[in-house]
């Protein structure tokens, strides 16, 4: 055997532009939608679950809006569907819109942010998002016929339990892909504390996640079965179904939407305010305290009605409130030590934050028993499925989440989309958002008094028309988002916004398919300001 | 760079460069299944949940949580129990056999894991029709059928996965200096044992 044959390529082919900082790999996908519908790039997915995401989150905040609406008037439209608006509305909020944002953003960025080639287990990745768009396709059409829990049509009711389902076990594969790419792919140098906080808040909210979304699937499996298979004896009976999943969308656990968007704001607030971010170790720490504080598997109110009175989750309702507050002053130091652009991505993630915290404030109020406000049987005589302040609660928390992980589009918008969003219309879609996500949870916040004061109750169409709008207004604010984005310029910087920290910003915008090339070893969390640093020295 | 001792160019005196260091090894798979495993434990910790809630509230009646007709022995669960631990050492017997490149005994290894696991089921099967209970009768039903199909489910899942790495290591991807994948599948095969555990103490032994 000849000892000095050709040895066969094992590298990629330096990109001719970039050749000391970037391997462009070679694109091995096919093009058009075969290609697409076959590829494992973090990129495409990350794209294509923002993109349906986006849209998604229209339909379901005005799906939202729908259900305040009727409530308004003194003679609801659709009373016979009115349950399954509202449930409808619940979990596409959440399972289409919020948490795919989140994973969507992350499968792009976070490979971007940690050096690394590619998304973990890629072809699980792609397999994660092609069940999350069945399991949408399933929910939906499941309620278009009278399904959901309640509904009126019992194969559509398994259909939309199974669709459910899917989505579920779907997000659960990406996330393990997410987590495991943070903690196995990290290029050299790149210690876990050096981890961008963005990559590590979704190490964070992924173990959260993967630890509470089982239970909910536990659940849905028992409804399921009990339905399906006859005469429900208990699990699967119409008006039992909703309450046994409702702990998901409800203080703790709702709380995990954002842990993501504490870490998309650190990374915001640094790059935007042009210094390190100062107590790095104690953010991290902060942040995963906060994701301990939201595990809710426990609080299931179905289950165990006393729930809301147990010491755990009383202290678990008061304390979330300090690292909330803790992750704000981090933020806060930065702002004052650095000299801030004033862009849209930070009005997104600031706005976020002042919902959230109002929402963590207001979450640790629920537990007090003399004010009724988690009491599901008095506000029943109201043919309410849940009381308002719930509701309330509920929607400050997702129009936190849907506001922060805004910004955090907007922001990587030159890694994900190729272009810098147009940032006039940005701002005005942050405005809109904030004052939509406020004015959508105030006056549900307000009405959950009623009970106490009765007076309240007369005031409920005005309450509930308001919190219409600001539910519309959310809406509105994705739309604007979506026209920002399309009116937005192309031909943008690898560091887009001049002041990038970490690794995504040493590569193009867009970054081709493939990864980094051989890269030096990491010596600090900002490696590509360091770049900059020594720059200007030498 | 190669490095010259001698002013004068000669190809036997010249050090050749360093080989470049191991690299080190991701690990993707295990951490994978790590979470996917803690992630299995959770559903059936859900599960199990709402299945000792139920039946404290519904002794806390004073009524019995099975019904009068529904009796469940004890001899078949204890001896799934120790079917399945012994498949748990022999699977672990695999993952060492794998750190020792000793190939013959990690197919051995893999077969006998199979045939537990297999056996394991058949008993299973058996227990069903012993316990009588009838899926759409009761809540008790639902939880039980629930729990102990979706643990046969995961069982089943874990023999694919060890069969998948069986086929690995036949083309010679599970050695002593990269037995990810071998490990990962026993991972998640002792977490299907701690779920059965967790199983044969609240179902089949405190009923």
């Amino acid at each position: 055997m000849a000892i000095t044959e050709t040895r066969p390529a094992t590298e990629s082919p330096v990109d001719e532009a970039e050749p000391d900082r970037f391997v462009g790999l070679p694109e091995h996908d096919q093009g058009g939608l075969a290609g697409f519908m076959g590829t494992g790039d973090h990129r495409t997915l990350g794209l294509a679950y923002i993109t349906i995401a986006l849209v998604l989150g229209v339909a379901a905040f005005l799906d939202a809006a729908l259900y305040t609406a009727d409530r308004a008037k003194s003679h609801p439209s659709f009373e016979q569907h009115l349950f399954q608006v509202y449930t409808s509305s619940r979990v596409t909020l959440v399972f289409l819109v919020a948490i795919p944002l989140v994973v969507g953003l992350a499968t792009c960025v976070v490979p971007l942010q940690i050096g690394a080639n590619t998304v973990a287990f890629p072809r699980a990745a792609a397999l994660a998002f092609w069940g999350w768009l069945l399991g949408a396709g399933l929910l939906v059409a499941a309620y278009a016929i009278d399904g959901g829990p309640a509904g009126g049509r019992a194969k559509a009711v398994d259909l939309s339990h199974a669709g459910f389902a899917l989505l579920i076990v779907s997000l659960m594969v990406a996330l393990v892909c997410i987590v495991t790419t943070v903690i196995t792919l990290r290029t050299t140098g790149m210690w876990l504390d050096r981890v961008p906080m963005f990559s590590w808040s979704m190490v964070v909210a992924a173990s959260v996640w993967l630890l509470t979304l089982p239970a909910l699937l536990a659940n849905l499996v028992l409804v399921y079965i009990d339905h399906h298979y006859g005469r429900p004896s208990s699990f699967g009976v119409g008006f039992n179904q909703w309450p046994q999943v409702s702990w998901a969308f409800t203080e703790p656990q709702i709380y995990a939407l954002l842990i993501p968007i504490l870490g998309i704001g650190n990374d915001v607030v640094a790059t935007m305010s042009g210094v390190r971010q100062a107590h790095r170790s104690t953010m991290m720490a902060v942040i995963g305290a906060f994701g301990i504080l939201c595990f809710g598997a426990y609080a299931q109110p179905s289950y165990y009605p006393d729930v809301y009175s147990e010491a755990l989750f009383v202290a678990m309702a008061v304390l979330i409130i300090l690292p909330a507050l803790a992750v704000l002053g981090g933020w806060g130091m930065s702002l004052r030590s650095g000299k801030p652009l004033l862009k849209s991505p930070l009005l997104f993630v600031l706005g976020a934050a002042l919902i959230g915290l109002l929402a963590t404030v207001a979450g640790a109020v629920l537990p007090v028993k003399q004010l009724h406000l988690h009491d599901s049987v008095g506000w029943a005589r109201f043919a309410l499925p849940t009381p308002p302040y719930i509701d309330g609660h509920f929607l400050l928390v997702v129009s936190a989440a849907t506001l922060g992980v805004l910004g955090g589009v907007l922001y990587w918008a030159p890694k994900v989309f190729g272009r810098l969003a147009n940032d006039g219309l940005a701002k005005l879609a942050a405005l809109v958002g904030v004052v939509g996500g406020l004015v959508a949870g105030i006056p549900l916040l307000v009405y959950g008094f009623g009970l106490k004061a009765s007076s309240i109750i007369d005031s409920a169409h005005f309450l509930n028309g308001t919190s219409t709008l600001g539910t519309a207004l959310v809406a509105a604010a994705i739309v604007l988002v979506i026209a920002a984005l399309l009116a937005g310029r192309r031909d943008v910087d690898d560091d887009a916004w001049e002041r990038g920290q970490t690794l995504e910003w040493s590569v193009p915008s867009p970054p081709p398919a493939g990864g980094f090339g051989p890269l030096d070893a990491i010596t600090s969390a900002e490696p590509v300001l360091d770049r900059a640093e020594s720059g200007e020295a030498s | 760079m190669a490095v010259a001792l001698t002013d004068e160019y000669d190809a036997d005196l010249v050090i050749a460069d360093a080989p470049p260091p191991v690299p080190t090894r991701s690990r993707v798979l295990l951490v994978g299944t790590v979470y996917a495993s803690a992630a299995c434990v959770m559903f059936f910790v859900g599960l199990m949940g709402v299945y000792l809630q139920l039946r404290s509230v519904g002794r806390l009646h004073g009524g019995t949580w099975l019904p009068q007709a529904v009796h469940i022995p004890l001899t078949q669960p204890n001896v799934m129990l120790f079917t399945l631990l012994m498949s748990s050492v022999t699977v672990q017997w695999a993952v060492f056999a794998a750190k020792d490149d000793d190939r013959r005994h990690l197919y051995l290894a893999i077969g006998v894991s199979l045939l537990l696991a297999f056996a394991f089921i058949n008993q299973a099967a058996y227990l069903y029709t012993l316990m009588g209970l009838d899926v759409h009768g009761n809540q008790q039903s639902v939880l039980i059928y629930t729990i102990t199909g979706a643990q046969l489910a995961m069982l089943v899942a874990a023999m694919v996965f060890l069969v998948l790495m069986g086929f690995r290591s036949l083309v010679g991807s599970q050695t002593s200096t990269q037995r990810d994948g071998i490990t990962a599948a026993a991972i998640f095969w002792h977490a299907t044992s701690v779920v059965y555990l967790l199983i044969w103490f609240a179902i089949y032994v405190t009923k």
